[in-house]
């Protein structure tokens, strides 16, 4: 195992550090699949011939597990080095998909649960964390732009996997040109068993791709005081026990959980939402079926493409000021939305993509905000603990939303009116999140850690 | 050589990003269409 180890995968001088976004790149490509997971959604209520909700279950233990194993793992992450981390993650990934695979072809669901949602969940929260530390030590001098790339990839992951999981279960299928298809069971085993191994060979690439900067490196040219000056952006550290017992995690957690709850809400409904927002007075809608799916799409680039740009961005902007651009701009975009998004589709459409582009920058912005306010030394394993208010925005988003429109009519009968209510709360949520974006204020200095034992610290990490 | 490698790295990544891409972007042409 030594070849995992941090020692190992320290830099040799003169190593490019552009090759560490791609090996990030790799490892949130392959968990991004788990946004892809309606491909055979159906597939599967029809093999096990059970509910919608029970295969539901299965993305909702992966989406609690990879909280809490991002929560739990993060300080073992940010010790054990990226390499240790990736290829941990691409096991647990993999076998993830091969112990699924196996309940599939036994007809187990509970070994799906167990395998895709348990253990995959626990690869998709050690991957998410994986490459965020080093990333930001690499790019001192662009923190949003490295983690907005890699976590970019988390977006983008979904985009690869949907396609091709459409192709291989046709493939796998003998009966995929009939009318009203949906893939055999063991089609989806067999698609299962492929992603399990293409993934741990993709995500080994990136795993004995990355290394981690020599203690004491800087990028050429690069004058850490130009960052010092930075409001907000600190010299000092703050490990991860004591971050989570300062204002500014929680406020920073309540940031992130407003923006993600807002965001959630929309993309959950993205494909009935849109076509409810064009019903006619006969009660069918001007948007098919089709063209909502193309809508889902578009989301899915503008999730992708905001992480990106925007978190790119916070490096000229600051972190604070991005975030009051996510949710001040954001509180009336969905403003707009509520009181004028029926007027057009192209309104509309614009409308949720500019919010949707927010929702993804929201997600790549955190760990560099977290780098400002806290330092390098633990903000892998403080990330970690920030991902807990993904979770909780998994659960809120969704019940707002579901809860309101429940309360409006019945599915297939809503129209643009019945989502004011859940907007409307959105709205509010984003005050709240903008309030507490306000309040953050440099993390006090009885917080840091003395400059002697974080070198201790970190020379320990570095030659374990 | 270094160069070489680097492009490498990228095209793995890269080549199925954007294969992504294009084929959701395909998708997404029924809304203006």
């Amino acid at each position: 195992m030594s070849l995992l180890d941090r020692e190992h995968t320290i830099a040799p001088p003169g190593f490019n550090r552009w090759l560490i976004p791609p090996a990030a790149l790799a490892v949130h490509l392959s968990i991004g699949q788990a946004y892809a997971s309606s491909v055979y959604k159906t597939a599967l209520v029809t093999h096990f011939d059970v509910s919608l909700t029970q295969i539901g279950v299965i993305f909702s233990i992966a989406i609690v597990m990879l909280g809490l194993s991002a929560a739990v793992m993060g300080t073992w992450v940010d010790r054990s080095g990226p390499r240790k981390a990736m290829f941990v993650s691409a096991l647990f990934w993999s076998s993830g998909f091969l112990i699924g695979s196996l309940g599939i072809f036994s007809n187990q669901l509970w070994l799906v649960y167990l395998g895709y949602g348990f253990i995959g969940g626990i690869g998709l929260g050690i991957g998410y964390i994986s490459p965020v530390s080093t990333l930001i030590k690499w790019f001192p001098d662009r923190p949003g732009l490295a983690t907005g790339m890699a976590i970019m990839g988390f977006g983008g992951g979904a985009l690869i996997a949907s396609p091709v999981s459409t192709g291989l279960l046709s493939f796998y299928d003998p009966n995929s040109g009939v009318t009203g298809w949906v893939a055999s069971g063991d089609a989806v085993g067999k698609l299962f068993l492929t992603l399990g191994l293409v993934y741990l060979a993709f995500m080994m690439f990136g795993a004995f791709t990355i290394r981690v900067p020599a203690i004491g490196w800087k990028p050429a040219g690069f004058d850490p005081a130009t960052v010092k000056v930075k409001a907000l952006v600190t010299s000092n550290h703050v490990s991860a026990a004591s971050a989570i017992k300062t204002r500014q995690f929680w406020l920073v957690w309540i940031v992130l959980f407003c923006n993600v709850t807002a965001g959630i809400g929309i993309l959950e409904q993205a494909a009935p939402m849109i076509q409810d927002f064009f019903r006619q007075p006969d009660g069918q809608s001007m948007v098919t079926a089709a063209v909502a799916g193309g809508f889902v799409g578009l989301l899915s680039i503008a999730n992708m493409g905001g992480r990106f740009v925007w978190s790119s961005l916070s490096d000229v902007t600051g972190r604070k000021n991005i975030y009051m651009i996510y949710l001040g701009v954001g509180m009336a975009l969905y403003l707009l939305l509520a009181l004028v998004g029926s007027s057009t589709t192209v309104v509309y459409v614009t409308l949720a993509f500019i919010i949707i582009s927010f929702y993804g920058g929201g997600f790549a912005t955190a760990p560099a905000y977290l780098r400002d306010l806290f330092g390098t030394f633990q903000v892998g394993a403080i990330h970690g603990r920030l991902l807990t208010a993904w979770a909780a925005a998994g659960i809120a988003g969704p019940l707002i939303v579901n809860g309101f429109l429940d309360a409006q009519g019945a599915p297939g009968e809503l129209t643009a009116a019945a989502y004011q209510p859940a907007l409307l709360t959105m709205v509010g949520l984003l005050v709240v999140g903008f309030i507490a974006n306000l309040l953050v204020r440099p993390v006090h200095t009885t917080f840091h850690e003395p400059p002697t034992s974080r070198s201790e610290d970190l020379k320990i990490t570095a030659e374990v | 050589m270094k160069k070489a490698q680097l492009a490498v790295v990228w095209a793995l990544v890269g080549i199925p990003l954007l294969y992504g891409v294009i084929q959701t972007m395909a998708k997404a042409a029924a809304l203006f269409n």
